[in-house]
């Protein structure tokens, strides 16, 4: 086992919500309300949503990066840079309490990101990650971006792992800045298209394994 | 009291982080929990709370910068409880910052103090009208302030707003011009002096380099035709008279309803070149060139082609209108495949528009006049529009260009059909 084991907390288990397609200002309310009953020590979440079109920029996201306004822009409390979420985007949003994980946010980082390496060798993708750049790659193009935010240990934000063929979307930005890298997708590097809920399903289980805790189904949202 | 804020340490691994931002200044105060700077780590950032009150009287480490673990980022002034007032910010003076509870910090607090009890403040500080985040944010965007509107606490300017209007407005106005210096060059010839030099808004930048990009990448022609709008005068006074539309029909709903069936004659024209292939759209879907303050954003007038020419004025009018005050939703500014730019209400007769990619072309659209037009042999004055559309030469050519033109121009010069239709 990695060392994202050692996120792994024994404690109480994790909620998972499946939020479906949602705005993005409705789940970053939904994920603001989920973090303060996580800080008020209530058990820690998942959050799974599609997200609505829509353009985000890290604390550390540069308008330039965004070549054609295809959908709203918005600033979030998240690292890194720009990103588009939309249809066909599986976002995860982890609550989690790093105070109880041994607070360490890099090892935390990594973790997120075996989940989602994990997922997709599911679906039989070799994806990997790359010496400095967070997020999961299948050779250069991005399958996933990670961007997280934390208070007081709790974190926010979480992961973005591309589900459907989502090239155009992504060719009004410059996907966290980097000009010379391309994103691809499940569908892309798959060659089927898999459906949303079942992926859903899959990132659960990983999720599950690489934080080492039960899982309670605590229902959708709406 | 004095309280060393220092770098957190994030990780097992982490040696050093960046100060992404400060979301408060030297002199600010502090109160207990609020999120005083943003750390960085990789792709997480870690806010970096005060856990008690004071006065941050000193930032050692700026934004931007990197600071090893355990550095000290910033001091703050803690308030002297047995004081029968709180402590006076660094900048304290007639607005001095009361209204602030007193110390520790859980950040780094060095020496571990007693928790205090805040104590009524002597002098109630009005609310700043933006909160220092969102003042940091609308000065690195070239943002005024003061033409924003707060939707924050009591009205309160936060991020959000800011994010708003630099999508939808203006940079700041400038500073008054310094001086002009005189710049000379070696030779004695004489460059142009500078009298002002203003940082671009990002808006501008984007749009800078978008349309470089478009100049650049596409082959652009332009070609012109002159319409006879005498029967769309009438149709659209007519309209007015019988209360036809509820939302008037105006020249450009006119001009956007013919352009929509024009292209689903002329599907070349409603295209993208893309990765060496033609990819005609099955939508026609119409951009609106709307101006802004210092800007320019294109909302999207989605399914054109289907829509009755009072459901276009509609829409259109709603769209400019959200526009205009920034407002626009995620659908309004996406899939456009042929964009309309319309500077009829301006002065002039015709210009050439910057085709808006991955677009393949573009129509300018110019002022009505009375020109002078032949009609049965005669010269006879009449209310003209010169349209002109840009289109990229990849995919395609002249003479599709100038049939695209004849529909459009057979469309406006028998209007009717635009409203029966």
């Amino acid at each position: 086992m990695t060392r994202a084991a050692a996120l792994a907390a024994a404690s109480a288990p994790i909620e998972v919500r499946r939020l479906g397609r949602c705005g993005y200002e409705e789940a970053l309310a939904i994920q603001e309300a989920a973090r303060d009953r996580v800080l008020d020590g209530g058990p820690e979440e998942l959050l799974l949503v599609e997200h609505l079109p829509v353009i985000t920029l890290g604390r550390r996201g540069d308008l330039r990066h965004v070549l054609a306004p295809v959908a709203p822009i918005r600033r979030v409390n998240r690292g890194g840079d720009v990103t588009y979420h939309g249809p066909g985007q599986l976002v995860g949003y982890p609550i989690l309490d790093l105070g109880r994980r041994g607070r360490d946010v890099d090892r935390y980082l990594r973790a997120l990101e075996e989940v989602l390496i994990a997922v997709a060798g599911r679906y039989g993708i070799a994806a990997h990650r790359r010496r400095g750049f967070t997020g999961v790659w299948v050779d250069d193009a991005k399958l996933a971006a990670i961007g997280v935010g934390i208070r007081r240990w709790v974190t926010m934000h979480g992961f973005a792992l591309n589900v459907a063929d989502l090239r155009r979307e992504f060719a009004a930005i410059v996907p966290c800045g980097l000009a010379e890298t391309g994103v691809t997708s499940l569908a892309q590097a798959a060659g089927t298209s898999p459906a949303m809920a079942d992926v859903e399903t899959v990132v659960v289980a990983e999720f599950v394994r690489v934080f080492a805790s039960a899982v309670e189904h605590g229902g959708g949202h709406r | 009291m004095n309280i060393d804020v220092v770098m957190p340490k994030l990780s097992d691994t982490m040696e050093e982080g960046k100060i992404l931002r400060w979301l408060k200044r030297a002199g600010d105060s502090v109160t207990a929990g609020e999120v005083i700077a943003e750390v960085e780590t990789d792709k997480a950032d870690m806010e970096l709370e005060a856990s008690d009150s004071g006065v941050l009287s000193a930032i050692r480490v700026s934004a931007g910068d990197t600071a090893a673990v355990g550095a000290v980022l910033a001091v703050i002034e803690g308030v002297d409880r047995d004081a029968a007032q709180p402590a006076v910010g660094a900048r304290g003076s007639a607005d001095s910052d009361a209204a602030m509870k007193p110390p520790p910090l859980r950040v780094a607090a060095r020496k571990p103090t007693a928790p205090v009890h805040p104590k009524e403040s002597a002098a109630v500080r009005e609310p700043p009208k933006a909160t220092p985040a969102a003042a940091d944010l609308a000065r690195e965007w070239g943002v005024d302030l003061a033409s924003v509107r707060g939707s924050g606490p009591d009205g309160r300017i936060v991020t959000e707003d800011v994010e708003a209007a630099a999508v939808g407005s203006a940079p700041a106005p400038p500073p008054t011009a310094p001086a002009a210096p005189v710049v000379r060059s070696p030779g004695g010839a004489r460059a142009a002096a500078v009298g002002e030099r203003r940082e671009l808004s990002r808006m501008r930048q984007s749009i800078a380099r978008r349309m470089s990009e478009a100049v650049h990448e596409i082959p652009h022609f332009a070609v012109t035709a002159e319409i006879d709008m005498s029967e769309a005068v009438r149709l659209k006074a007519a309209l007015e008279r019988e209360n036809a539309f509820a939302v008037p029909v105006t020249y450009t709903h006119m001009v956007l309803k013919a352009t929509a069936r024009a292209l689903t004659r002329h599907p070349r024209l409603n295209a993208s070149y893309r990765d060496g292939a033609l990819e005609i759209y099955a939508e026609v879907n119409l951009g609106m060139a709307v101006s802004v303050e210092d800007g320019l954003i294109v909302p999207v007038l989605r399914n054109a082609d289907q829509r009755s020419l009072g459901d276009i004025a509609g829409e259109a009018r709603r769209l400019v209108a959200l526009t205009k005050q920034g407002r626009f939703a995620s659908e309004d500014l996406s899939g456009g495949t042929f964009t309309v730019s319309n500077m009829g209400m301006l002065d002039i007769e015709s210009f050439t528009a910057v085709i808006n990619p991955p677009q393949a072309a573009i129509l300018a659209v110019g002022s009505i006049k009375q020109r002078p037009v032949v009609r049965e042999g005669a010269v006879v004055a009449a209310p003209t529009m010169r349209v002109t559309v840009s289109c990229d030469h990849r995919i395609i050519d002249g003479v599709m260009a100038g049939r695209f033109l004849e529909e459009l121009a057979r469309l406006l010069e028998q209007p009717i059909g635009l409203v029966i239709g």
